[in-house]
């Protein structure tokens, strides 16, 4: 399709560049989603959520549809619990209820914009009662700014508790530190082939966060390393480093991926170079056979999304031949996105944090791609030109991605979507006297 | 102008009348506006007087409650659903069924076309309506025509968020100018910018004093109130300007406006579509769907109509009200919607007409309830018990069909207005107790029976619940919907039968010995083809039982829905001997019953 057509008034490009700190259309859940996500999943933990029904009626509609299938213990507030200052008291009132009749090991208290801004004293809920451990999880839209973000808060929180709490019963390991922890959400079976990759280094892996033993959590503050397969876990760093862990960032994906991340492993653990840049080169030429096997040779491909893991995927596109127009991501530049950054941007790769909806319509129409990877409405605009286009969450973080194991997946989804275009073409021209210019429809008719 | 704090001291909030039993009471038409807890609105007189096109305040007219009276009134909830068991419930709030007032305007408000909302909101509060929950629900990619503020932690902790308001105000419009086309901006307030008591009135008044402000009252309101109130509001608030100035008046006996459909309500595109087929029936001529098919500039056509048809209990009565027509509500089943053909016939002078179509619609459309009835599925259906969990139109509507006009063991019924009138975590409990065959209601209840282990067929009545009806097909109001219904509920007992069925396996006598075998907890026997197929099945049915263990398997198997009871029984008989025998017992006792009671519970 030509580009020209793309870009002749097909655009709902809300805001010229001018004032850019003002965004309308910010692409996140709402973040608390993220803490959920984490919590819910944990077996023996009950999430409660406290915020104002609204937030409650969304939240539990998201989490019951991607994080799991768990009630979400969720005291909904009303103004005279928030002007006056009983709200604390009725938070814990609803903990002690859950640990009489529940009894469970652990409570998760999500305190969201709300409880935030009217002071909800998260501080002053007990730390444990009976055997039940109470962890606060402040998780403000307007303080984490996204549900990856929330992610962290929730790991974080969790790994102080029991770091905590190993520190209490003399169990700190004393700086004896073994082992790797990786600390993000992949697909299951992406931690269980980079143990076996590991170790063929001696490298022991101890524990893969998130997880749903609660137990696994213990075992992080007793590595050595914690791989931070996504970059926006600032907090779980620092807190693991208050152990002593060591962080490492960036994640074995792609043949240079790998590469790296493996040697860089080694020398965090100090494990003899030369042994090292043996495993690292041959994990790497497994990736590399791979890549010769699977090809996305020209494809012109946007990845827009906000899960966090952008960078990682537009790596691995890239050395699969693909053309990456454009690069966005709701999270922000940091630590944990460095090395990945000054990659794709050595590659002259367009690359943007913190981005709002517009900066991806406005890529949309610049760029003309053969294939969409992005956010929800992004997905939908492309869509209605004909593009072929999937949603980020969900095609893509629910593949496997490192490693050798983490190549074919992905590129034959890719290949997959394409090999539809005809099909997405089609929908459009059916289509195409339904949508104005500016996908302004009549209004919603239920026609008889 | 004094200017209070966001929490001023003179704010009470029991200062209201009590707030009575369900259904409270909804927003009436009146200029009293409430003391609320946010700045520059406290000098209300002179406030309303400065402002030439007086926007309406809405009164604050869901209470307060204090928390003593709240926990009574959910106590007295509990006590009337699940009888003495309530008072003993714990309190312990388990998930939401219904939203509030803040959603509650975004989604009456944006199905709107001509509408351009700016919600004062973070994050969000824009993306879970406007893109995640949207698109599980009416498979809207997002609502496009909505914005938001985003506040961040600068608006909460110094700012405010006017700045941010009127910035997005501006833009809009200059985007929508550019485009030539006339769009209404509404600005609506949210939990959180309620919160900060950032209230926009003044400004936009000053600076975009054709912009209009909507509170939504987003503590105080359900969702429900919050729809209700936001069509009332929209309504009143044109009446005000000088384009709804002139005098509208009937366009003919026959004119109908359905009013309520709104974005993310269960099932409403089918329903609403057959709800059109209805009034067409009966005689009427449909005017306008408000505000599903509505625009701005049309509102005129409020006050077209003879008659309206509210479509759901749960809000847009009040707006019927102030149209001051005689209005009905959307029907249920075969006697409540036949009630409603001849009473809008009756209404509209067209009886001749409505028992025309009445008529002919047995023939036709409802032929197919009448022939399930006559045939042998019906016969299931007084042992078929449902419990029902939705909002109060579809609670209502679904008892009234299934139990008083087919006859169906209707037992749980929970009308829900608001968001905590049910405790969720005793109804889950009174759900395992109560073993009904049927669950109707959400995704909660959908979560509660998986959790509970219940063996009950779960079929959708209720938001939330990611399900997309788009679909004009799958009516659960009027003659369609009965008929759907009555089609589903049967097709859910055959179902209910293919799970009970004996599922015996096709492989050798072989496999099957193995499989005893291994229950028994001995080694996988070695078996032979010629293994005598039966002989486990002989030393079941010889088995002796104590008096004790045979009364518990008896209470047991009532608990059963009918249709599955001999099947469940079979397997309950067969699996207790098993265990009894790999203990080594020479009878079966009520333990051992109890014991192997999991393993058959599906
Ligand atoms: S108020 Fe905050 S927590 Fe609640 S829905 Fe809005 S952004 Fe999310």
């Amino acid at each position: 399709m030509p580009s020209e057509e793309l870009k002749s008034g097909r655009s709902i490009n809300l805001t010229p560049k001018e004032s850019s700190e003002c965004s309308m259309h910010s692409a996140t859940m709402c973040p608390a989603f993220g803490s959920l996500r984490v919590t819910m999943r944990i077996e023996g933990l009950v999430p409660v959520l406290v915020g104002a029904v609204g937030c409650l009626y969304g939240l539990d509609f998201v989490s019951h549809f991607y994080a799991s299938n768990k009630p979400i213990v969720s005291p909904s507030l009303t103004t005279r619990e928030l002007v006056e200052t009983d709200l604390t008291d009725k938070v814990i009132g609803i903990i002690k209820e859950v640990v009489e009749h529940e009894n469970p090991q652990m409570i998760a208290v999500m305190s969201l914009c709300t409880p935030e801004t009217s002071g909800l004293h998260l501080e002053l809920l007990p730390r444990k009662l009976g055997r039940t451990e109470i962890i606060p999880m402040r998780v403000p839209a307007y303080g984490v700014p996204t549900h990856a973000e929330a992610k962290d808060v929730a790991i974080s929180q969790i790994i102080k508790r029991v770091g905590e709490n190993m520190a209490a019963e003399g169990k700190t390991s004393d700086g004896q530190l073994d082992g790797l922890a990786v600390i993000g959400e992949v697909f299951p079976t992406d931690p269980v082939q980079l143990g076996v990759a590991v170790s063929r280094m001696g490298v022991r892996l101890r524990t893969a966060l998130p997880h749903k033993d609660i137990s696994a959590y213990y075992d992080a503050p007793k590595a050595k390393v914690a791989a931070m397969l996504h970059p926006f876990y600032d907090r779980t760093v620092k807190e693991l480093n208050s152990f002593g862990v060591q962080p490492l960032y960036s994640a074995p994906v792609g043949a240079e991926g790998t590469y790296s991340w493996l040697k860089n492993l080694g020398l965090l653990m100090q494990l003899p170079n030369p042994e090292i840049e043996a495993i690292a080169d041959e994990e790497a030429q497994k990736v590399a056979d791979e890549l010769d096997q699977n090809r996305l040779d020209g494809v012109k491909i946007m990845i827009a999304g906000y899960e966090g893991s952008e960078l990682l995927f537009a790596r691995l596109m890239h050395e699969a031949g693909a053309k990456v127009c454009y690069v966005s991501t709701s999270i922000k530049e940091g630590p944990g996105t460095k090395d990945d950054a000054a990659w794709l941007r050595r590659r002259n790769i367009p690359l943007l944090f913190r981005k709002r909806h517009e900066d991806d319509l406005e890529a949309l129409d610049e760029m003309a791609p053969d294939l969409v990877v992005g956010s929800s409405n992004i997905e939908a605009v492309a869509k209605r030109r004909g593009i072929p286009a999937v949603y980020y969450t969900n095609i893509v973080a629910g593949r496997p991605i490192l490693l050798a194991a983490g190549v074919r997946p992905l590129v034959d989804q890719m290949k997959l979507i394409l090999s539809q275009l005809n099909t997405y073409r089609n929908m459009r021209d059916f289509f195409a006297d339904v949508d104005d210019d500016d996908h302004v429809r009549e209004p919603l008719k239920v026609g008889i | 102008m004094p200017k209070s704090d966001t929490f001023s001291t003179d704010f009470d909030p029991l200062a209201d009348e009590d707030f009575g039993s369900l259904p409270p009471k909804l927003a009436t038409p009146s200029n009293q506006r409430s003391k609320r807890a946010s700045s520059g609105l406290d000098d209300e007189i002179g406030f309303e007087s400065s402002i030439q096109n007086g926007f309406t305040r809405r009164r604050n007219v869901a209470k307060l409650d204090g928390e003593t009276s709240e926990r009574e009134r959910i106590r007295r909830m509990a006590e009337n659903v699940f009888g003495e068991e309530g008072l003993k419930a714990p309190n312990i709030p388990l998930d939401t069924p219904v939203s509030n007032g803040y959603w509650g305007a975004v989604f009456a408000l944006t199905c709107i076309k001509d509408v351009e909302m700016i919600v004062d909101a973070p994050v969000g509060c824009y993306s879970l309506p406007a893109t995640a929950t949207i698109n599980y629900t009416d498979a809207l990619p997002e609502l496009e025509n909505l914005a938001s503020s985003n506040i961040t932690e600068i608006e909460v902790t110094l700012d405010g968020t006017t700045r941010k308001v009127l910035d997005a105000v501006r833009r809009i419009k200059a985007r929508e100018a550019a485009k030539g086309h006339k769009k209404q901006l509404i600005v609506v307030s949210s939990q959180e910018s309620e919160l900060i008591g950032a209230d926009h009135v003044r400004s936009l008044q000053h600076k975009h004093p054709d912009a209009l402000y909507f509170t939504s009252h987003a503590f105080e309101e359900d969702e429900w109130q919050g729809r209700d109130a936001a069509l009332l509001w929209l309504y009143q608030e044109r009446k005000k300007r000088p384009e709804g100035q002139k005098e509208v008046s009937v366009k003919s006996p026959t004119t109908i406006n359905i009013i309520g459909p709104s974005y993310s309500c269960f099932n409403s595109y089918a329903d609403l579509h057959e709800l059109k087929r209805l009034v067409r029936g009966a005689g009427g001529e449909l005017h306008f769907v408000f505000p599903f098919e509505a625009a701005y500039a049309d509102m005129d056509r409020l006050d077209e109509s003879a008659v309206n048809v509210v479509m759901y209990r749960e809000f847009g009565e009040t707006l019927a009200k102030e149209l001051g027509k005689p209005y009905l509500f959307a029907p249920f089943g075969m006697q409540g919607t036949t009630k409603f053909i001849l009473e809008l016939g009756r209404l509209m002078g067209t009886e001749e007409q409505a028992k025309a179509f009445v008529k002919k619609e047995k023939k036709e459309t409802l032929l197919p309830l009448w022939d399930i009835w006559l045939g042998a599925p019906q016969d299931f259906y007084s042992t078929c018990k449902v419990a029902i969990i939705a909002n109060e139109s579809y609670a209502q509507g679904l008892k009234q069909f299934l139990g008083e006009e087919l006859g169906l063991a209707v037992g749980t019924v929970i009308s829900r207005q608001r968001s905590n009138d049910t405790n969720n975590y005793m109804l889950r409990n009174h759900l395992a107790k109560e073993r009904p065959t049927f669950v109707m209601g959400s995704m909660n209840e959908r979560i509660y029976i998986a959790e509970a282990n219940i063996p009950a067929k779960f079929l959708p009545a209720s938001l939330p619940i990611p399900l997309i009806t788009r679909s004009v097909g799958t009516p659960y109001m009027g003659y369609r919907g009965a008929v759907y219904l009555m089609q589903t509920i049967t097709n859910a007992l055959f179902d209910v039968l293919f799970d009970v069925l004996p599922r015996e396996r096709r492989g050798t006598a072989a496999g099957r010995s193995e499989s005893v075998a291994s229950q028994a907890g001995g080694p996988p026997a070695a078996t032979t083809p010629t293994a005598k197929p039966s002989a486990d099945l002989d030393e079941v049915s010889g088995f002796p039982w104590s008096a004790d263990a045979k009364a518990v398997f008896d209470q047991l198997i009532e608990k059963v829905p009918w249709v599955a009871r001999i099947s469940a029984s079979d397997k309950l008989r067969n699996a207790a001997v098993r265990e009894t025998r790999s203990n080594n017992l020479s009878e079966v006792t009520p333990q051992m019953v109890l014991k192997v009671l999991p393993q058959i519970m599906m």
